[in-house]
């Protein structure tokens, strides 16, 4: 044979070790075909023997045949020969110890079974190293021989091994997912074993897909737990194998949490719903038939029809919540485009809704608008958590918090219990549930009464300096002397201090008073701050340390702290679920603004910030001029309106139930009245969704919904400045069908298949929805969107966006100390006699029913409060295995003086009741819980529970101008059964 | 080089995103967690100890701590956990391993070592995580890997880019300018059961 070696100065000399004759020989053949030497070795100790005698450039190893430890064979080949190049063989059954064999010093790694794919390049890339670039080419030349060589071999292989003649346990070939390790594994590690794999790993920034099978989609967590995060959705096979922090243009941002990093199992939930049911058997039986979406479509058109037909477009009743943010598929799409098609009753969502309605009469802002990025608390010189758990509830923002105390910021923590937050904090300061706002306005007598007061803000940027007439309580303008002035020339009334005259604002007195009583044309009025200082004088310090047990020295030193800002105050829904939360909100928001401590950097609000984008809700939700009725059926009034089949006492037909983006039985108050009211007088209940919740085991239709990585969708978010896609990452599973599809199968049934177009999936209402000349001007479009993934709504990298910088959002720009003429959220009919007037100003009521002064607490003296989990937003994520390991059954959390007193330890069953309902489960002694207080964390089903369920404790009862669940005035009682 | 990891308590609140990203990366079978984060302070998780209001907990997660000095390996009569030289990684063969745990008596970390009573069970259908981590086996000890897969692939462990509260750092503790030595650089840190002499490559910093 021609030896090319020699002419051309290359000495390639191989040794193959490997016992099976078939591999063996067609290795050999193969080199020779490459006109290469090849030495076949007995066995390990024929190799060693061979190495010994003579340098040898590669030695190709069928390195798990022997019996001798990998990491000897290897230690010893280098020993002897350490230039040699060792490309070692192995099978699929051992072909995760390649990392090993790599660091053990291989050059290259081969899978027996992937021959055909994988030898040939490892072969190519080990020679190209020793620079054998004549063996190399000849290598290419003859490759495609080589590869059918190969082929022909694995197919005698598995001829043999059918006939049982081989031993070892070689598989059919396979597409192997390591065949990319294996091509890493041959590449730039193999150069050198410790070098590249080494370098300095990546720090932050972009997630990597780990193989080249692995797809990285943009996704969203859509739960609406406030954080909106950014995720990547790792699909490989078509299956989404877990979820990653995908980046926002602002580092501080990203970061999932554990419940966004579990999604894979909630994805593929052995609970998740597969198809349309009906109910057989009674409701709640928990008896379905499988039924096909064409069956279940038409019941459920024609049932909507045929009820609306006899009853009244309004006796349909769409009840959406917010458990799905996106923007097509979730809480604030496409079903609107339907509900307003048909005319029919949607809803009044009342939970969460007070803090932001009492920051209305302040700051304006329609209840969504009161909040600073999240970014903006590194500014702030201190940060009170009151009324809010963000360690567990919103664990970006706390992220941003921890950087801020680094930075310097003082973290107090106002709260009933020793939350997570209390115990990250640099102070806690407990207080009575119920009792901020007591705390609140002594803060506000003190702050004036001590002449604290920011007076240059309180003059410029609040109403302070407006008079109020002490006839009526309005707001004197111009056009009470001159009813007949067209409103755009009407002003307010101000007292110029320098001329001790009425002025008029729009004039721009010099200096304006903020403080004294005058008469104008014979009208007398007084400053909204003298109105406001009156007003608060029996807010004592005493009475208030006297409410909220928080010694008065401990209120002082509050605040002191609070006016020596910038001070922010961190807040959500803790102080909203009691009746008279949104006067708290008024008079923080009234505080904030006396002080200086909003609309300026590192002040204000934070913990729910909600940006302000001007989509094209028209394109989507208007059609044919109809409008769904938002505001007739309150959440809070919906059990007696069923039952009463009448709202405010006049006759109004409720027949037929949508629910999505909800678990309404579950999460609304008084969930007893669901069995005695709800649910006998509906006649018809469609509930839509991905897992069998309390809602929709007792409906009599359940549509499955598609998840969130099966669906394309927009998100704007919450607590960050950005607009987003969520991309499409898997086809629906099962039979689910994205919400879009199912509200349009039911419209086009409807006979509304004019706003329907067949033609319209997601991405076309995305684009409906971005149709906008504002969002144009801001630089948002599809075509950006979906290029970029991300695009910055509100607020810039250099700037994070404050709440209130130049004005606030009310009608003169100024923050209103006094709310001239307050109006309930929504008027349902209720009775309000009394209440305008006292709700201009904030003032003491105690919680509705969780106060020692309630007669009840004689009975039940422990206020019932429902913490927000970790594992769970709400009921979302109640099933998902990884989660149940680690939180596995509901707990009553009861503070260690209550638990003696009634002889309860630790795992001990015991029964949370009062005159409402009960639940039985397990008991848990926790000295975070103050006496008094009993928690249990929320979002369990009912069929977790050992007994009942938590939501039976709870009240429906509503303050009339908040309209607003307040789940946590309530009492109870705990006994170990 | 020497792989270790450090982790800022003053940081972590506890809440096991850590633990999560862990389980899914690695496709850990049902009860079988690589990481698990123990409170400090009261009888159960996420209680706190002292008397109301002033109470205290802290947090420490625990992994395999990728010792120095490893006593597990010691103790193995087959040699299934080995520490790797080129980078310290304490390593645990699941083909050579017998089942016999003398691995878990002899770890002083009690719970870092987890062993497949049964035949590995998952809850789902789809194998989570990375596609080039081992297969898990019956009746084998299994353990944090520091992801070695993903190392192999320059990337870092799972668990340490998920951290929400950026309390975790990884790389060679022998490279000043690496991340874990970036970021124990001027802080105070202790190594947990010192006294046991395992000389642990897990930086708890305080």
């Amino acid at each position: 044979m021609k030896n090319l070696n020699m002419m051309n100065g290359e000495n390639l000399k191989v040794i193959v070790a490997i016992p099976h004759q078939w591999l063996s020989q067609t290795i050999e053949r193969i080199f020779a075909s490459a006109e290469v030497n090849c030495d076949l070795a007995e066995n390990i100790e024929d190799l060693y023997r061979k190495l010994a005698q003579e340098q040898v450039d590669l030695i190709i190893v069928d390195i798990f045949s022997y019996s001798q430890f990998f990491r000897h064979t290897i230690a010893q080949i280098k020993e002897q020969s350490p230039g040699t190049s060792i490309l070692v063989l192995v099978s699929t059954n051992n072909s995760s110890y390649q990392y090993e064999l790599i660091t053990a010093g291989a050059s290259g790694v081969v899978v027996k079974e992937n021959a055909d794919e994988e030898l040939f390049p490892a072969l190519v890339q080990v020679l190209r190293d020793k620079k054998l670039n004549a063996a190399v080419a000849r290598l290419l030349e003859n490759q495609k021989q080589f590869t059918t060589l190969i082929k022909e071999e694995v197919n005698e292989l598995e001829k043999e091994k059918e006939k049982g003649t081989l031993t070892n346990g070689l598989s059919r070939r396979s597409f192997l997912k390591a065949s990319a390790i294996a091509a890493v594994a041959t590449g730039a590690i193999a150069a050198n074993p410790l070098g590249p794999g080494m370098k300095a790993l990546a720090t932050g920034g972009e997630a990597q897909a780990t193989s080249s099978e692995e797809k990285l989609v943009s996704s969203a967590c859509r739960s609406n737990c406030f954080q909106s995060c950014r995720l990547y959705a790792h699909v490989r096979d078509g299956k989404v194998v877990k979820t990653t922090p995908a980046p926002w243009p602002d580092e501080e941002y990203t970061g999932n949490c554990l419940k966004g990093l579990s999604l894979v199992q909630r994805t593929y939930s052995p609970t998740r719903i597969k198809y349309p049911l009906r109910r057989v058997g009674e409701r709640g039986e928990d008896k379905w038939e499988r039924i096909s979406w064409d069956e279940a479509i038409t019941e459920i058109a024609d049932k909507f029809k045929a009820i609306q037909e006899k009853y009244g477009p309004q006796s349909l009743v769409f009840d959406v919540a917010s458990g799905n943010y996106g923007l097509v598929h979730g809480c604030l799409g496409i079903f609107n485009r339907l509900i307003n098609s048909i005319g029919c009753t949607k809803l009044n969502v009342c939970y969460d809704q007070a803090i932001g309605y009492g920051a209305d009469r302040v700051v304006g802002g329609s209840i969504w608008l009161w909040g600073n990025e999240p970014r903006t608390m590194m500014d702030a010189k201190n940060l009170i958590v009151w009324g809010s758990n963000p360690v567990y509830s919103q664990p970006q923002n706390w992220r941003i918090a921890k950087n801020a105390q680094k930075n310097g910021t003082k973290i107090i923590t106002i709260d009933p219990i020793f939350s997570a937050t209390a115990n990250e904090s640099d102070e806690y300061i407990p207080i009575v549930p119920g009792s901020d706002l007591m705390l609140v306005l002594a803060m506000i007598r003190e702050i004036i009464n001590q002449n604290l007061i920011n007076t240059e803000f309180v003059k410029n940027r609040t109403t302070a300096p407006f008079l109020v007439r002490k006839d009526n309580g309005k707001i004197l303008r111009k056009r009470d002397f001159n009813p007949d002035l067209p409103e755009e020339e009407d002003d307010y009334y101000v007292w110029d201090k320098v001329l001790n005259a009425p002025a008029l604002l729009k004039e721009g007195p010099q200096d304006v008073e903020i403080e004294g009583t005058f008469t104008i044309q014979g009208v007398e009025v007084q400053t909204v701050f003298t109105l406001l200082k009156n007003h608060v004088q029996e807010y004592t310090l005493d009475k208030a340390s006297q409410y909220t047990k928080i010694p008065v020295e401990k209120i002082q030193e509050l605040i002191k702290t609070y006016v020596n800002g910038p001070t922010m105050i961190y807040t959500n829904y803790g102080i909203d679920h009691y009746q008279n939360g949104h006067l708290w909100a008024q008079a923080a928001f009234i505080m904030a603004s006396l002080t200086g401590n909003i609309g300026v950097k590192g002040a204000g609000f934070v913990g729910l910030f909600v940006q302000n984008i001007p989509l094209n809700y028209v394109g989507m939700y208007v059609t044919n001029g109809k409008f769904a009725d938002g505001n007739s059926l309150p959440h809070t009034e919906f059990y007696k309106a069923v039952r009463d089949q009448a709202i405010g006492g006049k006759p109004y037909p409720i027949k037929a139930m949508y629910t999505v983006c909800s678990n309404s039985m579950s999460n609304f108050a008084q969930q007893n009245s669901w069995f005695t009211d709800v649910l006998p007088n509906l006649e018809f209940i469609v509930v839509v969704d991905t897992e069998l919740t309390d809602t929709a085991r007792y409906a009599d239709i359940v549509l499955p919904a598609a998840f969130w990585f099966e669906v394309n969708d927009l998100r704007t978010a919450y607590n960050n400045p950005y607009i987003y896609m969520q991309e499409k990452a898997i086809e629906p599973l099962y039979e689910s069908k994205p919400d879009a599809e199912i509200i349009a199968l039911i419209a086009r049934k409807m006979g509304l298949g004019e706003y329907f177009p067949e033609d319209m999936d997601d991405i076309a209402w995305i684009k409906v929805l971005l149709d906008s000349d504002e969002l144009r001007q801001m630089g948002i479009t599809f075509e950006r969107l979906m290029e970029e993934k991300v695009l910055r709504g509100t607020g810039t990298k250099e700037k994070p966006f404050i709440r209130g910088e130049g004005f606030f959002y009310t009608p003169t720009g100024r923050a209103q100390l006094y709310c001239e003429n307050p109006q309930p959220r929504v008027n349902y009919g209720q009775n309000l006699t009394g209440i305008i007037e006292k709700e201009r100003l904030p003032y003491f009521k105690p919680p509705g029913e969780a106060w020692p002064e309630n007669p009840l607490y004689a009975k039940y003296p422990l206020v019932f409060i429902q913490e927000h989990a970790r594992y769970r937003t709400h009921t979302q994520w109640f099933n998902v295995p990884m989660l149940k390991e680690l939180d596995p059954e509901p707990l009553a959390k009861i503070s260690r003086q209550d638990a003696e007193a009634r002889g309860i330890k630790t795992g001990d069953i015991v029964e949370v009741f009062n005159d409402r309902g009960r639940v039985v489960l397990k008991a848990q002694v926790n000295d975070a819980i103050a006496p008094g207080v009993l928690s249990i964390p929320k979002g369990w089903q009912r069929e977790q529970f050992i007994e009942g369920c938590f939501q039976e404790l709870t009240n429906a009862e509503s303050d009339p101008m908040a309209v607003n669940f307040a789940y946590f005035d309530c009492l109870v009682d705990v006994r170990k059964i | 080089m020497r792989y270790a990891m450090a982790i800022d308590l003053d940081r972590c609140t506890g809440c096991h995103a850590c633990s999560v990203a862990c389980k899914v990366e690695n496709n850990l079978p049902n009860g079988i967690w690589w990481n698990r984060v123990m409170t400090v302070g009261g009888e159960s998780m996420d209680t706190p100890e002292g008397k109301f209001p002033n109470l205290r907990m802290e947090f420490l997660p625990i992994n395999c701590q990728h010792c120095e000095n490893p006593a597990c390996v010691k103790a193995c009569p087959v040699g299934a956990t080995y520490k790797r030289k080129e980078d310290g990684i304490v390593i645990q063969n699941y083909d050579k391993c017998i089942g016999c745990r003398y691995c878990m008596v002899a770890c002083p970390y009690s719970g870092v070592r987890q062993f497949n009573w049964k035949e590995p069970e998952y809850a789902i259908e789809v194998a989570m995580g990375d596609a080039a981590v081992e297969p898990h086996q019956y009746n084998v000890v299994e353990k944090c890997t520091f992801c070695s897969h993903r190392l192999a692939q320059d990337l870092k462990p799972a668990c340490i880019d998920t951290c929400p509260n950026r309390a975790r750092f990884f790389g060679d503790i022998d490279d000043p300018n690496s991340d874990v030595s970036k970021a124990i650089k001027g802080r105070s840190y202790f190594h947990l059961l010192e006294e046991k002499g395992t000389k642990p490559s897990i930086y708890y910093l305080t």
